[in-house]
């Protein structure tokens, strides 16, 4: 008998388009069971094109089948919309497949958020408790680990303070240290890095790097390639719900990069005339403007974004987060150079991000583009506008800045040095 | 859930599968849930009265505003009778059970879509999700229990005897507020409107219900209702455990109380764990 702590078995989990809306009203449901038992065959001509266009059912995961064995720390890698959460959401029984099989030996610890259940009006001790139960410690475990916990979170001082005190910092501290010291044998961690600040982020990796190495078995889903490549020894590569790769974690993060190089000439704008924001065009070119695809590390980098907006919204941002080899290398909102965000009226607009010469260094590029308001996600491009910056005109042998050396851009910080003994 | 942490290899093995329509009703894997279901309630309580100035008083204050209040109305300008005992003293008697039943009942009602972000993201026993505001809401009770006898003794009375079965009858309108939430709180996530239609239903219900007026003002041709009306016997029980001089539920009440909650209660549960399983896809 192999030794499979979990194990997936044809799993599918689809979703009926009508259903996933929120607000669905009572008057809609008689309406719906009305025209079925008495106009059979009429949509609404709406509905019908939908339909029509989309297929009723969208397929979040099918025929989805792999093992996990004991000891494995196994990544789950794909675009956005891929199944990976999906799959994540069964495993830790948030949602059910329509069809298939999972079984899992052992307790899972679930973290697919840190803080959830977090009570502002509470103190950080109380809000431990429950958070601990909610996750699925008996109390006594708690108790038992509760120095441990609050000292992980250095937020000793404030653990009788309500946590509505706390800075968000802290808050995710807190939450973080509670989760990390889950002692579940199969822990499932949905992109819990990209919390705190850097240093706390390398005590997180730490600690879940301690807790792999303690023959725990990990399944992790993350955007971040370069964590997935230091923690996981498994992956598995998911694509429109589907599984496409499962093996070795480089072999899979080199067939997902070939595959986004694939998808990503098709061009993914979909202009739908009834929401009120749409992305028309995105360009990245050079500064005589010519569309382009290859830079030399000294060439100004233009992107240029083109969009509608059909209602007046409120406090309207873009921004791009910019990936260097399926790494997240900086962020940069439209709004950054504004002292408030303004009411955009409707109308088309062009918006362009210049990046200057000498600040990208030699990878491959794409940009994850957003919009939306702060409080709302309108519209999403993943890995849109790839391009590559390519060491031409420069001999970078010796530089700081070479593309095999540590770090993400070119640092604009300049060096002088002076000998100080005559 | 199963709670105890192992990391031994001969650990339990989870099945999960699709499962359609209706299942069996998980009792152990609520009864497993209890620590998570006291600090719930726990996290209520504190929310609830901490921020206030006058705290736990004001679980004592509105009552004792209603009793005035309606004591002037209905007592004093409408003349309801009250089987004997001081009209507030009768008021006061039933209001306390039924305002534990409303506010848990409407609690519990909305639940499931108030706590949609804790569900999305982690799983635990649902049943207790609408079971936590109605046993806090009930422990509101005891508090008001208080002020009933503090009332009593201002009228020179001395609580009955009988008082050591009160709190079976505010288990029966507890456990009526626990079926009644399941039921509405998994239709309350199918459809929103239900939360509408809850109000109504609360203040219809109040005045179908023996709380301001005794059963005997009803004509004998309609006392049929207040037989079918499961809330009927846990009001007037408690009003009789208590003040002991008002009448107590008929047997026929009871029994018929006792039924309708149980059935609603199962029924809930049943219908709460089909809902549950699509809940967070609909949410």
């Amino acid at each position: 008998m192999s030794d499979a702590v979990i194990k997936v078995e044809n799993l599918s989990k689809s979703y009926r388009l009508g259903e996933i809306r929120t607000g669905r009203t009572l008057g809609d449901a008689i309406e719906k069971s009305f025209r079925k038992r008495f106009l059979p065959n009429t949509l609404p001509p709406e509905e019908l094109l939908r339909a029509k266009k989309q297929g009723e059912i969208l397929w979040a995961l099918k025929d989805v089948s792999f093992e996990v064995e004991r000891g494995d720390v196994l990544g789950i890698i794909g675009r956005n919309g891929a199944g990976k959460s999906t799959m994540l959401k069964i495993m830790s029984r948030i949602t059910e497949p329509t069809a298939g099989r999972m079984e899992i030996r052992g307790q899972i610890g679930s973290l697919l958020e840190v803080g959830t259940g977090f009570h502002p009006e509470l103190t950080g001790r109380e809000n431990v408790y429950l958070n601990g139960a909610l996750l699925g410690m008996p109390r006594a475990e708690i108790t038992r680990q509760f120095d441990t916990i609050v000292d992980f979170s250095e937020v000793a001082k404030f653990i009788d303070t309500p946590v509505k005190r706390y800075s968000s910092g802290m808050q995710t501290r807190l939450a973080f240290a509670v989760a990390a010291h889950l002692d579940a044998p199969i822990l499932i961690v949905d992109e819990v890095l990209s919390v705190g600040d850097t240093a706390f982020q390398k005590k997180c990796l730490g600690k879940i790097n301690s807790m792999t190495s303690s023959g725990r078995t990990v399944v992790f889903v993350s955007h971040n390639m370069g964590a997935i490549s230091e923690l996981c020894n498994k992956a598995a590569l998911m694509h429109h719900g589907k599984l496409l790769g499962f093996g070795p974690t480089h072999k899979m993060i080199d067939q997902y990069v070939q595959l986004l190089g694939d998808s990503s000439k098709a061009g993914q704008i979909v202009v739908d005339e009834n929401e009120p924001f749409s992305f028309i065009s995105l360009s990245a070119s050079k500064a005589d403007g010519k569309p382009c695809e290859m830079f030399d590390i000294a060439d100004e980098v233009v992107i240029q974004i083109t969009y509608r907006v059909r209602e007046t919204i409120p406090e309207l941002q873009i921004a791009g987060i910019f990936l260097r080899n399926m790494m997240e290398a900086f962020y940069a909102i439209d709004t950054d150079a504004a002292d408030s965000l303004e009411t955009v009226k409707p109308g088309l607009y062009q918006a362009t991000y210049r990046l200057p010469g000498m600040f990208l260094k030699a990878g491959s590029y794409s940009v994850r583009i957003t919009a939306g308001t702060p409080s709302k996600l309108m519209q999403e491009l993943d890995y849109a506008l790839p391009f590559e910056v390519e060491e031409l005109s420069l001999n970078t042998q010796q530089k700081g800045y070479r593309s095999g050396r540590p770090g993400l851009v070119i640092p604009p910080g300049t060096w002088t040095t002076q000998k100080q003994d005559d | 859930m199963m709670n105890i942490a192992t990391s031994h290899p001969t650990d339990p093995v989870h099945v999960i599968t699709a499962r359609q329509g209706w299942r069996s009703i998980d009792f152990a894997e609520i009864w497993a849930s209890r620590s998570l279901v006291w600090l719930f309630i726990q996290r209520d309580l504190t929310v609830r009265y901490k921020q206030t100035i006058f705290g736990v008083l004001w679980v004592v204050l509105q009552p004792l505003g209603i009793t005035i209040v309606y004591s002037i109305f209905f007592g004093y300008i409408a003349r309801i009778p009250s089987e004997g005992v001081p009209y507030p003293v009768f008021l006061l008697g039933g209001t306390i059970l039924w305002q534990s039943f409303s506010r848990g009942t409407s609690e519990a009602g909305v639940s499931l879509v108030a706590q949609q972000g804790i569900i999305a993201k982690i799983y635990f026993a649902r049943p207790i999700i609408p079971l936590t505001p109605v046993i806090s809401t009930f422990v509101d009770c005891g508090v008001m229990l208080l002020l009933l006898v503090g009332l009593m003794l201002f009228f020179h009375m001395v609580p009955s005897w009988t008082i050591i079965l009160a709190p079976a009858f505010a288990l029966l309108a507890a456990a009526l507020a626990y079926a009644i939430g399941l039921w509405l709180s998994a239709l309350d996530a199918l459809y929103r409107d239900v939360r509408y239609m809850l109000s109504f239903l609360i203040q219809f219900w109040y005045f179908a219900t023996p709380v301001i007026y005794p059963l005997s003002l009803v004509p004998q041709k309609f006392r049929f209702l207040f037989v079918l009306n499961p809330l009927t016997a846990p009001i007037e029980g408690f009003r009789w455990a208590v003040v002991g001089n008002t009448t107590p539920p008929d047997t026929l009440t009871l029994c018929s109380s006792i039924i309708t909650t149980t059935v609603l209660l199962l029924t809930g549960l049943a219908f709460f764990r089909r809902v549950e399983r699509s809940v967070v896809d609909r949410i």
